[in-house]
C-alpha cells in the first residue's frame, strides 16, 4: 500500500532523509520512530505530497506521488505534528471546509460532522471558534478532519499529543479496528509505549537513515533487550543519560544560592 | 540618551533595547526578499514629499512666519494622522505578545517598544514631508526683520517633528483609552468597534485643509489672518507659535502671543507624555491579557448550517474557499480594521465632496451626454473598488497562514477554484451590497433611469475583482501575516481605485466627444460584458 524507494530529501548541504526504502502492506500498522530531528516528519510530509523529495520514488495506494499526486491525496488522511488550524472558524465550519475540499456531498458532510463530534465528545463545542479550544480539542479537530473522507491510508504524526486518556484509549482501539478493515497506518511517534502496544512492526530512523525495520519481537532478539525504549536507546546510540542528568543539574543550579 | 528617557518613563532600558532589536530582526527576516514593503514605504515618502512641496508653495502668498509655519505644520500633522492610522495595529493588536506575556517584562516597557515602532515610521514620513517647507522657509523669512533667518530650516524641522510626535501621542491616548474599556466586559464590544471606526475620526482635520486655499482666493490675506486666530486654540497653532519665537519673532505685537503659544506647546507635550501616556502604558498589559482570552466558551447545542450563499456554487472547492473567506472577513481583526478604516476614509471623502464648492453634490449630480451622471458613477466605482481592495489585498495574509497545509493537501485539480471562492466572497459580500445601495440612491434621485447610472459599475467591479493581482499559489490566508507589510500597503487600494476610475470615466468621456453613437456602443458593450461575466462566473463548474 505504501512503497518508498531510495527516498532522499536534502536542504542545501544538509540531508534530512537519506536514501530510505520500505514497503507497508494493506492492513498493517507500522510505527515510525526516531529521535528529534531524525527525519520522521520530513518523510511523512513527502509521503503526503506536502514536500517534494530530492530523489526517490513514492507510491501510496497504487498511485505514484510524482505523476498521480491528486489521486494519491484522495486516498490518504494526515494528522500533522502541529495542530495548525484556521482559528477563526468553528469546528463545524472547519469540518465543512475539509469535506468540501474532498468533494463530499453537503448532506454527508453534515451527517459526519454530527456523528464525529458526538463520538469525540465535542458536540457542545462544535459551534465555537477553534481559537478558544485547548490543545487537546484542536488535536481532536485534526483527527476528525483526517477521518472525514474515509481514507485508505492514514499518516499519523504524533496523533495522541495533548489528548486525554479516554480519547487515547478510543483512538488506539479505533486504529486497530481500521487496520482490521484493511486500512494502512503509518504511525510516527516518540511515545514508545504506545508504539509497542499498537504497532506489530517498527521502523527506526536516525540522522535521516533507516536503521531498523522489523517486527518488535525480532528487534528484541536482535538487540537482546526486552523493552522498546531500551531497544531504541541501543539502536540510536542514546547513551550516557546519568552523566547528562548530572551536567543538567549543575547548569540549572549555577549561580543560584543553592549551588 | 533614549535609554535615559525610557528609564525616566518607568521602563527597563535593557529589556526595551533587546525587545526592540528582536522585533526589528523578526520583521526584517519575515520580510526578507519582499520588495513590496520597501517600495510601498518609498512611495509613501515620495507622496509626502510632493505634498510637502505644495506646503512650501505657500511661500508665493507673501505670508508671515507664523502663518507659513501654521499651514505647513497643520498639513504635516493631518497627513501624519491619516497615514499612520494603519500603523496603530502595532499597538492595538501586537502579534508577538503571547511569546513574552509570561516573562517579567513590565507593561510600560512593552508599551514603549510598540510606541517606538510607530514613531520610527512616523519619523521617516515627517522628514519627507517637512523638508521642502523647511528649506523654502529661508526665503519667506528673508522678507522679515529677524536676525536668525538662517536658523529657520533647523528650528522648523525640530518643531515639526515634535508636532508629529505630539499627533501620534494624541492618537495613542485616544486608542489607549479605548483599550481601557476592554476591562469592562459590557463595554468590550463598543471598544472593539470604536477601534475600527477610530481611523475615521482624526482625519476630520483634513477637511480643513482644502478649504484654506479657497478662503485665500475669496478674501485674500486679511481674511486669512483673521481666520488664523482660530488656530491659537489648536495644537498646530501652538507649534507654529514656537517656530515664530525660535526664529526671532520677538517684536512687541507678537512676543506675547508667541510666548504663550510656545508655552502651550511645551506644556501640552509634557503633560501628554507624563500623564495619559504613562497611565495607559501602566495598564497596557492588562488590555493585552484580555486579547489573549480564548473567547466565549459557553456550551451550545450542535447545529450544522450551510451558509445561504454557499448553495450558489456547484464547485465544492470554490464553496469551501467562499465560506472560509466570508468567515475571515467578519472575524479577522486585521481584515476588519482595514475594511472599517476604508469605510472611515470614504465617509470623509464624501463629506469633503458635499462641503466644498468645487466638489459639491451639484457636481455629483451633473449630467452629460444622455443624462448619465459621471460624478455619481465615479463615486460608485471609487467606493466599490476601494472596498474590494481593502478586502482582497489582506485576505492573502493571515496569522493562521500555517493552516494552509490543509488547502495544499486537498486533492484539487487546480487551486484556481480556491481563489475564485475568495473572489465570490468579494462579489457577494462587498460588490452586491454596494450596488444595491447605489441602486437605491440612484432611483430615489433620478427615478427608474437611475438604474442606468449604476449598471456599468457592475461590470467595472466584477472585472476589477477578477483581474486584481492574486497570489501565485492561489491560496487565500496562506502567506505569513507581517504587520509592516499589511500597514505599508494600506493606501494601495485607494490609488488603484483612483486609477481605474480615471481610466474608465476618461474612456467614456472620450467616446462621447468622438460621437454619441460610439458612446452608446461603449456603454452597451460594457453592460453586456458585465452581464455575461456575472453569469459565467457563477455558472462555471
Amino acid at each position: 500500500m505504501i512503497q518508498v524507494s531510495h527516498l532522499t530529501k536534502k536542504y542545501g548541504q544538509n540531508t534530512a532523509v537519506d536514501d530510505i526504502s520500505f514497503e507497508v502492506k494493506q492492513g498493517e500498522i507500522v510505527g515510525y520512530l526516531g529521535p528529534n530531528g531524525a527525519g520522521k516528519s520530513t518523510t511523512l510530509k513527502m509521503l503526503v505530497g506536502l514536500l517534494q523529495p530530492t530523489s526517490g520514488e513514492i507510491a501510496v495506494a497504487g498511485y505514484n506521488a510524482e505523476t498521480e499526486l491528486l489521486e494519491l491525496k484522495r486516498h490518504i488522511g494526515y494528522v500533522p505534528e502541529e495542530a495548525q488550524l484556521y482559528e477563526h472558524l468553528t469546528l463545524v465550519e472547519h469540518l465543512q471546509l475539509i469535506g468540501r475540499l474532498y468533494h463530499l456531498e453537503e448532506r454527508l458532510i453534515a451527517q459526519k460532522i454530527e456523528e464525529l463530534a458526538k463520538l469525540f465528545d465535542m458536540a457542545f463545542q462544535a459551534n465555537q471558534r477553534i481559537s478558544g479550544f485547548s490543545q487537546g480539542m484542536r488535536q481532536k479537530c485534526i483527527i476528525m478532519s483526517a477521518l472525514m473522507h474515509n481514507p485508505d491510508v492514514l499518516f499519523l504524526d504524533e496523533p495522541f499529543t495533548n489528548l486525554d486518556v479516554g480519547t487515547v484509549t478510543l483512538m488506539k482501539a479505533l486504529l486497530q479496528r481500521l487496520a482490521d478493515l484493511g486500512k494502512t497506518i503509518l504511525y510516527c511517534t516518540h511515545i514508545l509505549e504506545v508504539a509497542e502496544t499498537l504497532c506489530p512492526r517498527i521502523m527506526i530512523i536516525n540522522s535521516g537513515k533507516l536503521i531498523a525495520d522489523a517486527p518488535v519481537e525480532e528487534l528484541r532478539q536482535q538487540t537482546n533487550q526486552t523493552a522498546l525504549n531500551e531497544i531504541f536507546a541501543q539502536l540510536t546510540e542514546t547513551t550516557g543519560i546519568d552523566e547528562k542528568t548530572e551536567e543538567a543539574i549543575r547548569i540549572v543550579m549555577e549561580g543560584t544560592p543553592d549551588a | 540618551m533614549l535609554e535615559k528617557i525610557v528609564e525616566m518613563l518607568g521602563a527597563s532600558p535593557t529589556q526595551y533595547r533587546y525587545l526592540l532589536n528582536t522585533e526589528k530582526l523578526v520583521e526584517k527576516r519575515a520580510l526578507k526578499g519582499n520588495r513590496f514593503v520597501n517600495l510601498s514605504l518609498g512611495l509613501s515618502c515620495v507622496i509626502f514629499f510632493v505634498v510637502g512641496l505644495s506646503g512650501a508653495s505657500m511661500l508665493l502668498l507673501s505670508l508671515n512666519v507664523f502663518t507659513y509655519a501654521l499651514i505647513s505644520i497643520t498639513m504635516s500633522m493631518a497627513m501624519i494622522g491619516i497615514w499612520t492610522i494603519p500603523y496603530f495595529d502595532i499597538l492595538i493588536a501586537p502579534t508577538h505578545y503571547p511569546i513574552v506575556a509570561h516573562t517579567p517584562v513590565s507593561s510600560r516597557t512593552y508599551f514603549l517598544v510598540k510606541l517606538t515602532q510607530i514613531l520610527t515610521y512616523t519619523a521617516l514620513l515627517l522628514a519627507s514631508f517637512n523638508l521642502p517647507p523647511a528649506i523654502a522657509g529661508i526665503w519667506i523669512h528673508a522678507r522679515e526683520s529677524s536676525q536668525l533667518l538662517y536658523l529657520f530650516p533647523i528650528v522648523y524641522l525640530l518643531i515639526a517633528f515634535m508636532s508629529g510626535f505630539f499627533t501620534i501621542g494624541v492618537m495613542t491616548v485616544f486608542a489607549g483609552y479605548l483599550t481601557k474599556l476592554y476591562t469592562k466586559k459590557s463595554l468590550r464590544n463598543i471598544a472593539q468597534y470604536a477601534q475600527f471606526i477610530f481611523p475615521g475620526l482624526f482625519p476630520m482635520v483634513w477637511i480643513l485643509l482644502p478649504r484654506l486655499p479657497f478662503s485665500l482666493s475669496d478674501g485674500g490675506i486679511d481674511k486669512l489672518n483673521a481666520f488664523v486666530k482660530w488656530f491659537y486654540a489648536l495644537p498646530n497653532g501652538w507649534f507654529a507659535g514656537a517656530v515664530s519665537l525660535a526664529v526671532g519673532e520677538i517684536e512687541r505685537p507678537n512676543i506675547v502671543r508667541n510666548l504663550i503659544l510656545t508655552g502651550l506647546a511645551i506644556v501640552s507635550t509634557l503633560i501628554l507624555v507624563f500623564v495619559p501616556l504613562r497611565s495607559i502604558a501602566r495598564s497596557y498589559s492588562e488590555y493585552l491579557s484580555y486579547l489573549l482570552e480564548s473567547g466565549n466558551q459557553q456550551k451550545s447545542e450542535l447545529r450544522v448550517k450551510i451558509p445561504l450563499f454557499a448553495k450558489l456554487f456547484r464547485n465544492p472547492a470554490m464553496r469551501a474557499a467562499f465560506c472560509l473567506g466570508a468567515a475571515y472577513m467578519w472575524r479577522d481583526k486585521h481584515i476588519l480594521r482595514q475594511l472599517f478604516g476604508s469605510f472611515g476614509a470614504i465617509i470623509i471623502l464624501v463629506i469633503l465632496f458635499m462641503q466644498d464648492e468645487p466638489f459639491s453634490l451639484k457636481w455629483i449630480q451633473d449630467a452629460y451626454a444622455i443624462g448619465l451622471s459621471p460624478g455619481f458613477s465615479m463615486m460608485f466605482y471609487f467606493v466599490g473598488t476601494s472596498f474590494i481592495g481593502t478586502f482582497i489585498l489582506p485576505v492573502r495574509y493571515s496569522e493562521h497562514w500555517k493552516a494552509s497545509w490543509m488547502l495544499t493537501l486537498a486533492p484539487l485539480a487546480t487551486t484556481r477554484d480556491l481563489w475564485r471562492g475568495v473572489q465570490a466572497t468579494t462579489l457577494l459580500y462587498i460588490v452586491a451590497p454596494c450596488t444595491l445601495l447605489m441602486f437605491c440612491i440612484a432611483t430615489v434621485i433620478w427615478g427608474v433611469s437611475g438604474v442606468f447610472y449604476v449598471l456599468p459599475g457592475l461590470t467595472i467591479l466584477l472585472y476589477y475583482v477578477i483581474f486584481y493581482p492574486k497570489p501565485v499559489s492561489n491560496l487565500p490566508l496562506a502567506e505569513e501575516f507581517v504587520q509592516k507589510r499589511s500597514t505599508a500597503g494600506a493606501w494601495i487600494p485607494f490609488v488603484c481605485s483612483a486609477l481605474v476610475v480615471i481610466a474608465f470615466v476618461g474612456i467614456q468621456y472620450l467616446t462621447y466627444l468622438v460621437n454619441i453613437w460610439v458612446y452608446y456602443g461603449f456603454y452597451s458593450g460594457t453592460v453586456v460584458a458585465g452581464l455575461i461575466g456575472w453569469i459565467h462566473f457563477f455558472r462555471k463548474k
